[in-house]
């Protein structure tokens, strides 16, 4: 069986699969009779307004926001040069020292370690400056940047991030949680370190279930993990006038992988214990374990392995396709010594459900938990991606 | 006041009810929720509920006091030999059969040593408590202190095993804390389920001296 046949086959199958967990779950859109948040408090409503005095204009989406015309004063060649260029047309931009302040920080692994998969009001740690503290033109740079260290694959990349941000946008339509700050301009942007042809620095891209943390070394990209990934709701909610569905060919490519599995791979590939969430999420660095549990890739046939890497490559297409394709070329040579577990269910739709690959280097989680910030019935993805010899660019200080 | 509005607890108990369809296929037991001895399924929790937290201080006659707590729809997963802990009220008693099976669980899963010597351990108390946070909503925690003899009045260093609940939820983890005559508490550990097989070593002496924990 061919490849194409392999992956067309298997995603046929996987949707079947699924489908009854994706008609439990239905279009997501606010409850029919739902008639909006309740009042503020007035403590609530205080803490509202004051965000919105440090936030300024925060009416346009990062999807819709456009790269201003000075962008191509740094060329049209990508790469680390031009990225650096429209980095310094963004400092120049900014006249305001607080929000320079916030946006340019020293490197420390300390600092960088500070990502969480919370809103903004949740985790006030995260360093750098809000999307909504700046201006149109910069976040239209902060954009053009972002599309420099990123993949441009549809639902991978900055697409994935911008539909993260649209969750947000659509969970605030719905929550009362005020002080959670869910909002797609809630996102922090920030450098750890100074950008530059010589040390070390690392860009930093954060908010509600999304943490982009590229670091790079006398410039080049010394690592791109941990890159966590998450979204609520799930499958798919329209919001910002597109159909988001940041996180489903993650959770598809695991189903399709899952289901090809005979019964005694399943059975090998089984983990111990129940998983409610991934382990090596935000502080929680420590949390790889030395030993391998599951079934060995080694013991998949060339159809499965090409399954697999299908599912390795929507987390390393998130990133630029140069770079992408030398991790992927790590990942690949380091196949005979990576595992594949998995707990739950194969389909990867119900709560607690679990998929790991574990390698010399790469470690990948996505877990199925039930649903919070939007009190709507199913569950939503917690994703995350680590190099266990380049995370955090392999900055131990 | 309540937090849920009617059209959200109708949305909880059809999650119950597909969620009870979803255990029902998948055979693996009791996955993300609590089920009472009553029948009463209680709902899960979205984002993963807090790890165990380990307070110890120290006490008068060579004796340091651990409170212990952790999500009781955690320890439900963990340990069904419990599922009656679903039917205790918080901020009451639990019954003496209850609290005893708690304390069987617990000993089996939580350990401390000094110098490879085994420190007794007494369960004087334990309840549930409820507790609420944003990100969570409202849960409930099964607390339990115990006394610990020390050989010395103020001892060091301990090595501590530890892993209830996470012996069965993976992503549980513990953090172990000292707490200061005035309040102040320390962080001491912080670890998950990989960690704790070869235990935790407590430095006792830096926490009474280091600066109170950052929030």
């Amino acid at each position: 069986m061919s490849r194409r046949l392999a992956v067309t086959g298997g995603a046929a199958l996987a949707a079947l699969l699924s489908f009854p967990v994706l008609a439990q779950q239905g279009h997501d859109g606010p409850p029919p009779d739902h008639d909006g948040p309740p009042p503020m408090s007035a403590e609530d409503q205080a803490l509202s307004e004051a965000l919105r005095a440090r936030m300024g204009d925060t009416s346009t989406q990062m999807q819709s926001v456009p790269i201003p015309e000075s962008a191509a004063e740094c060329g049209d060649t990508p790469g680390y040069e031009r990225m650096l260029c429209l980095i310094d047309l963004l400092k120049a931009d900014i006249s305001g020292d607080d929000i320079l302040q916030n946006l340019q920080h020293d490197y420390s692994l300390a600092e960088a370690e500070n990502w969480s998969n919370l809103p903004a009001g949740a985790f006030p740690k995260r360093p750098g400056v809000l999307l909504g503290e700046l201006n149109i033109k910069q976040r239209g740079l902060v954009k053009a940047i972002m599309l420099e260290a990123t993949g441009h694959a549809p639902d991978e990349g900055f697409d994935e991030m911008l539909q993260t941000l649209n969750a947000d946008d659509y969970i605030n339509t719905v929550s009362t949680d005020y002080k959670a700050g869910y909002s797609s301009y809630n996102t922090k942007f920030a450098f750890l370190g100074t950008p530059g042809e010589t040390g070390t620095w690392e860009l930093y891209y954060g908010g509600h279930h999304m943490a982009f943390a590229s670091t790079y070394t006398d410039g080049k990209l010394a690592g791109a993990t941990p890159s966590f990934r998450g979204v609520e709701p799930f499958p798919y909610f329209e919001m910002n006038g597109r159909v988001n569905e940041p996180l489903t060919q993650e959770r598809d490519a695991f189903a399709t992988l899952l289901s090809s599995l005979s019964d005694d791979q399943k059975a090998e590939a089984t983990l111990e214990g129940t998983y409610r969430d991934i382990l090596a999420g935000p502080q929680a660095d420590d949390a790889i374990p030395e030993s391998y549990e599951g079934l060995p890739v080694s013991e998949l046939d060339d159809d499965q392995q090409a399954l697999l890497l299908t599912a390795i490559e929507t987390y390393v297409d998130d990133i630029s396709a140069p770079e992408a394709a030398a991790y992927m070329k790590k990942y690949t040579s380091e196949l005979p010594e990576t595992y594949l577990g998995f707990s739950g269910t194969p389909q990867v739709s119900a709560e607690n459900d679990y998929v790991r690959i574990h390698g010399p280097s790469l470690w990948i989680e996505f877990s199925l938990q039930s649903n919070k910030s939007t009190d709507k019935v199913g569950n939503h993805p917690h994703s995350v991606w680590r190099d266990r010899t380049d995370d955090y660019g392999g900055q131990n200080e | 006041m309540t937090r849920c509005s009617p059209w959200r607890a109708a949305l909880l108990t059809l999650a119950v009810m597909i969620g009870g369809t979803t255990l029902g296929g998948n055979g693996r037991g009791i996955s993300g929720m609590g089920v009472s001895g009553m029948g009463i399924v209680q709902t899960a929790h979205a984002h993963a509920l807090p790890g165990s937290t380990l307070i110890f201080e120290q006490q008068p006659k060579h004796t340091l006091k651990l409170t212990l707590q952790f999500p009781r729809e955690d320890l439900l997963i963990a340990a069904p030999q419990l599922a009656a802990l679903g039917d205790a009220k918080p901020d009451a008693p639990l019954a003496q059969t209850l609290t005893d099976q708690l304390g069987d669980y617990l000993s089996r899963h939580l350990a401390l040593s000094k110098d490879g010597d085994a420190l007794p351990l007494t369960l004087t108390e334990a309840h549930l408590t409820s507790t609420y946070q944003p990100q969570l909503g409202d849960y409930l925690l099964v607390v339990t202190q115990w006394d610990v003899k020390t050989e010395e009045a103020e001892p060091d260093s301990l090595l501590l095993k530890y892993d209830a609940v996470m012996h069965e939820v993976r992503n549980h983890r513990a953090e172990v804390e000292w707490q200061t005559p005035a309040g102040d508490t320390r962080l001491m550990a912080d670890f998950g389920f990989f960690h704790s097989a070869h235990g935790v070593r407590l430095d006792l002496s830096k926490a009474r001296q280091a600066p109170a924990k950052q929030e």
